[in-house]
């Protein structure tokens, strides 16, 4: 993994593949890598859609090595929904195969000069890159069931929908998952349109012949990686509630919180809360043949997946997570698990990202849409998406853009981007993450749990009153770094608890690339990481107005607490103050 | 209803959603968790990782008083960051501050009452077989759907069902016309 696979769509005569050294990017991976390149290489007033942005795609630091939970993929670019840089990352078998291919990144630059659609296969040989006019309009599915039949089923599949061919705002890339089904994605963001304008339809890669990534030193890397796993299986999340329910073992909590956004962030409790909660879901997969405890990539010992049937037994998508769930279950007061499947069965085939369209679609059913709970009409405007109708443009391009073309004061985004499923004025904290994210709203963005091993920013009392910034900002560090891994962020829970799983992941780094990194060093790369990002921000226009809530979050009680967002605009502006 | 033992866990949609349990209220939430329902201290301390008290996250369960009515809801280690902030007496509880339980009124009297128990993710199949056995009071509507979702199951897993004190035929529940708003449920295993 010590080099760089640029592809230029823009070369005269057709796309152009070379392989480059990594020079100044040396040592970097994941997320580290994308937003470094994006903000050295893309200039920030460029459009998001133009020749002159960049889609860089790049595997953590372990991916492609024996390390358990190594297998997240960062995907790079400016985004066409925030204006700003984005780093999307996801699960499947891409990472690893890409990783074993011995690239760091494919970056897709340039536009292609005339309308044609490409494939690009990747194999120990080299790069063939095909224009393939027979893919455009293929939902993921249909797509990735040509590329298997076309070069067997030892491959992995990154791709777009129709959502990204129309280039729309809330468009994923997809990656096929250890089944080749294309369940995973890096949704945020719109990457999935940067890829369509760089005409790019899908890449698949066969890593046939190759074999895993070598540590540096094999004997410390075997003794890291057993000491890392007993840490995960011993604990109770990593260990037990993650592998029995999944991640929708939050909802019942977070609703009992009054943190649960329904109807649109109207209230913080859904009534239908247990017909669409966790323990349901893995309850009625189980009853029906499908699988509760299942992982997104080889290597994955937390498991947190599952695998969906319809009433009939039959496959229908994977297991919709927490944020899905809630995006087009609670958030328009849907409590039907199954029109959930098929919303997020939907998404996954046109390419789109579960969390924003969630959002959409509530913010549709405030503008009058549709009505609140009635799940065919969520469904039918979904599928307007896929369709690209007018209506389906409108409703393609987000949460922000419909809200404008509909008349919704109340809609919830920051930096154009929606809200995940968590109401800030029941948990503030959260809140500081979602207004001053380089990323826009970003529920991972904070999400690594790590903060008080690291000690970053300094150890911080949790009864200060102003320890809402210093957590926050203390998150996002923590979470960039671990981002730049490409382990896993559900690790985090196990490294919080037993400092000696934290010391087993430094221990894995330091034995695979015979290094010496310390706690200090995470901490440093985490900081780096977020000031390219701000100074990419900043350099495209953004001011410290765009690292606020939207201002019904101030002004709205949200029941059952009846609580508003109270931290202040002059705490938001201290988080980057370091 | 007696039932066998591989059935038990088709009632935990019910825990999840809240039953009614008639007890001594006006003490602590430890004291209620202990004394009145008999959980072990070691389960309360390190499998109870959050604890709700009327929609709030507690932190201080030996401060927190249950009063006549309250809502409890009992949950094990949740993941993400939120599992994180919702945890009791965690690091990251600050980030909650605005809906967390904080006991500032007079310490309540002790007396006979009842309190709604909500069992979320693991205490579920841990604690749930144990309320089971004592009997819970359940909204009539849940346990009707309930019964109503599966009915193959109820027939091939319930051994014996009695309402109101009469063998009736399993087979019969789902369509079983319960008069009131609340039933209580008894599960015994053969």
């Amino acid at each position: 993994m010590d080099k760089l696979l640029r592809i230029n769509m823009s070369v005269e005569g057709g796309p152009n593949a070379s392989v480059d050294q990594m020079g100044e990017y040396a040592g970097l991976a994941g997320r580290a890598l994308t937003s470094a390149v994006v903000a050295r290489e893309v200039p920030p007033l460029a459009h998001p859609l133009s020749e002159d942005n960049k889609l860089v795609i790049a595997p953590g630091m372990l991916s492609g090595s024996l390390a358990a939970m190594s297998g997240r993929m960062s995907v790079g670019c400016k985004s066409p929904l925030t204006g700003g840089i984005k780093e999307a990352n996801s699960g499947g078998q891409a990472s690893q195969v890409l990783a074993r291919l011995g690239y760091a990144a494919i970056i897709l630059e340039g536009k292609p000069r005339d309308s044609d659609l490409y494939r690009i296969f990747i194999n120990k040989d080299g790069v063939n890159i095909i224009p393939d006019n027979s893919l455009k309009g293929l939902g993921n599915y249909d797509l990735v069931e040509k590329m298997k039949r076309e070069y067997g089923d030892k491959i992995a599949c990154i791709s777009i929908g129709q959502a990204g061919e129309m280039k729309m705002s809330a468009a994923s890339v997809a990656f096929t998952d250890m089944e080749l089904r294309p369940t995973r994605h890096a949704g945020r963001g719109g990457v999935g349109a940067v890829m369509g304008a760089k005409g790019v339809k899908v890449i698949v890669l066969d890593d046939t012949g190759m074999t895993a990534r070598a540590p540096k030193d094999p004997e410390k890397f075997k003794a890291a990686n057993r000491a890392f796993v007993e840490g995960l299986r011993r604990h109770p999340v990593t260990g037990e509630g993650l592998p029995a329910f999944g991640t929708n073992v939050l909802a019942n909590v977070i609703n009992e919180a009054g943190g649960y956004p329904t109807h649109n962030f109207m209230w913080g409790r859904f009534l239908g809360v247990s017909k669409i909660s966790g323990e349901t879901e893995a309850e009625t997969e189980v009853a029906r043949g499908g699988v509760a405890t299942h992982g997104c990539h080889r290597g994955c010992t937390i498991q947190c997946s599952g695998i969906y049937m319809d009433k009939d037994g039959h496959y229908l998508s994977k297991q919709p997570e927490y944020e899905t769930v809630w995006a087009h279950g609670a958030n328009c007061g849907i409590d039907d698990l199954d029109a959930i499947a098929m919303l997020d069965r939907l998404d996954d085939d046109f390419g789109l990202d579960t969390i924003e369209m969630g959002a959409t679609i509530g913010v549709a059913m405030e503008a009058g849409l549709a009505r609140f709970g009635d799940a065919e009409a969520a469904i039918r405007l979904i599928r307007e998406v896929g369709k690209g109708t007018p209506l389906g443009r409108i409703l393609g391009n987000g949460a922000a853009v419909t809200g404008k073309v509909f008349g919704v004061e109340r809609v919830p985004v920051v930096k154009g981007q929606a809200l995940p499923a968590y109401d800030p004025r029941a948990i503030q904290g959260m809140g500081v993450t979602y207004a001053t994210s380089t990323m826009g709203a970003d529920h991972t963005a904070g999400y690594a749990v790590t903060a008080n091993v690291l000690k970053v920013g300094g150890y911080v009392d949790p009864l200060k009153a102003e320890g809402q910034i210093e957590l926050s900002r203390n998150l996002q560090i923590a979470t960039a770094a671990i981002d730049a891994t490409g382990m896993c962020l559900f690790i985090a829970f196990a490294v919080l608890d037993q400092p000696q799983t934290f010391q087993a992941l430094l221990d894995l780094l330091n034995s695979f690339y015979g290094l010496e990194l310390t706690g200090d060093d995470v901490t440093a790369l985490g900081k780096k990481i977020l000031t390219m990002e701000r100074d990419f921000n900043k350099r495209a226009g953004f001011t410290r107005q765009q690292d606020r809530l939207p201002e019904f979050f101030r002004k709205e009680l949200l029941p059952p607490h009846n609580s508003v967002f109270q931290v202040s605009d002059e705490d938001l502006d201290r988080v980057f103050n370091w | 209803m007696t039932v066998k033992p591989g059935f038990v866990p088709f009632f935990f949609p019910l825990l999840q959603k809240g039953f009614v349990l008639k007890t001594e209220v006006g003490c602590s939430l430890r004291e209620l968790l202990a004394e009145r329902f008999g959980i072990s201290m070691e389960y309360i301390e390190n499998r109870i990782q959050t604890v709700f008290l009327d929609g709030k996250p507690v932190d201080d369960m030996d401060a927190a008083a249950v009063r006549d009515g309250a809502v409890l809801a009992l949950s094990s280690a949740m993941p993400g960051l939120l599992g994180a902030i919702m945890r009791k007496g965690g690091y990251y509880s600050r980030l909650r501050s605005p809906v967390s339980h904080l006991e500032n009124g007079d310490a309540p009297r002790q007396t006979d009452g009842q309190v709604v128990v909500k069992l979320f993710n693991l205490t579920s199949p841990e604690l749930g077989p144990l309320f089971l056995e004592r009997g819970i009071r359940v909204d009539a509507e849940d346990l009707r759907d309930l019964f109503r979702s599966r009915p193959h199951d109820l027939e091939e897993g319930c051994v014996e069902a009695a309402v109101d004190g009469r063998q009736v035929d399993p087979a019969m529940l789902p369509s079983w016309d319960f008069t009131a708003l609340q039933v209580y449920l008894e599960i015994r295993t053969v």
